[in-house]
């Protein structure tokens, strides 16, 4: 199954009714989404509301998506729309912001960037599962360290990182699925996730 | 080593490896189907999924703790109205197209052939069995023309037509009337 194919089956599960099924989609695909709506609107907060609306008018369009695109795809072009739309109404408002901005400081953008509320725990969060994640990676051996490599970073297929490692398909798998389990055990300290706990 | 390609059960204590497993799109179409029923039920195959999203979102730059956004989008969408607009296979609704198409294709390729204007070469001869539409195998008799004459006729036009039947041969020939 390629991942069109797994995006494919929760598509299907959500248009039958299944809220469970688009939050596992949910789940794959905020924090991409996200990065790109960033590169759109500097405020973080606002990302965030951005891309709420986004999940929820993709889910109310899921009758109309055909599955042409991929599901990424077509959330994608709902996202820069909302963003787009966002931006028009917030210039419309700019005029409110930057006379009171104009009044103290001549850079708009300073004091937008001031509005980002992103707490201080959060983003130290954010750095030590980034820093965490690279110093497992770092201390992989290093057959499981090239294999999630190649996978994750360069996206090549099984079989492509089978030929450049010359072992067979199923070690492909084996090694990848030990890397992501080592590199997540490491995690788990500093989320303080445990088996039961959902998020 | 973990090997779940075409495994018939996914006992809970494996979650990892099945969860694994499917994001690496190693199970079969059914398998994913019995996967995608049990994650949202079973807490640790749920975490599993969240965790290694997140070990691939990390490598890529993205390690956000976005559990507040999470939770926030679950409580908006448990507030909407569920969405219940099943797909349609996708062949049930390409295959009569197909039909109609090939069918309208077949009908124009005739239509083109039997409508040819009329060459001033002579006795212009054409083989070709997919022109003919001659069920009456009577020599001398033209089954073909006699089948559009009233068309021809109306249009005053000249029209290929099968002069003999064992050759299948067809000539040029004027379809005034059934007996010139």
């Amino acid at each position: 199954m390629s991942e069109q194919d797994i995006d494919r089956q929760l598509v299907e599960r959500a248009r039958n009714g299944d809220k469970r099924a688009f939050d596992l989609l949910v789940q794959k695909y905020h924090r991409r989404l996200m990065r790109l709506l960033s590169r759109m609107v500097r405020n973080q907060e606002e990302v965030e509301d951005i891309a709420q609306e986004t999940f929820i008018k993709a889910y109310r369009a899921l009758p109309q998506f055909r599955g042409d695109a991929a599901f990424y795809t077509w959330l994608y072009r709902i996202g820069v729309n909302t963003a787009r739309n966002y931006l028009s109404s917030r210039k419309r408002q700019m005029p409110t912001i930057s006379d009171q901005a104009m009044n103290d400081d001549d850079d708009v953008d300073e004091r937008i960037v001031a509005q980002d509320i992103n707490t201080p725990e959060s983003m130290l969060l954010s750095k030590q599962v980034a820093m965490a994640v690279n110093d497992a990676v770092e201390a992989l051996p290093e057959e499981l360290r090239t294999a999630i490599t190649l996978r994750e970073m360069e996206g090549m297929s099984y079989e492509e990182i089978a030929e450049m490692m010359v072992c067979p398909i199923g070690t492909v798998r084996s090694r990848i699925f030990r890397a992501r389990e080592a590199i997540a055990a490491k995690l788990r300290p500093i989320l303080g996730t445990t088996g039961d706990t959902r998020w | 080593m973990v090997s779940m390609k075409h495994t018939q059960t996914m006992p809970s204590q494996d979650a990892d490896a099945w969860v694994s497993a499917l994001l690496n799109g190693e199970l079969d179409d059914s398998e994913a189907k019995r996967a995608f029923s049990r994650i949202p039920g079973e807490a640790e195959a749920a975490t599993r999924w969240a965790e290694y999203n997140l070990v691939s979102d990390a490598l890529h730059g993205d390690a956000a703790d976005t559990r507040a956004f999470m939770a926030r989008f679950r409580d908006t969408l448990e507030a909407e109205p569920t969405v219940l607009a099943p797909m349609v296979a996708r062949k049930a609704q390409t295959a009569p197209y197909l039909w109609t198409a090939a069918a309208a294709a077949m009908a124009a390729i005739t239509w083109t052939v039997w409508t040819a204007a009329p060459s001033d070469t002579g006795s212009d001869r054409m083989v070709s069995a997919q022109t003919v539409a001659a069920n009456d195998p009577r020599p001398g008799v033209d089954p073909v023309a006699n089948q559009l004459e009233p068309y021809l006729a109306a249009h005053q036009d000249y029209a290929y037509a099968v002069v003999s039947v064992p050759e299948m041969v067809i000539e040029k020939v004027s379809l005034a009337g059934p007996n010139q």
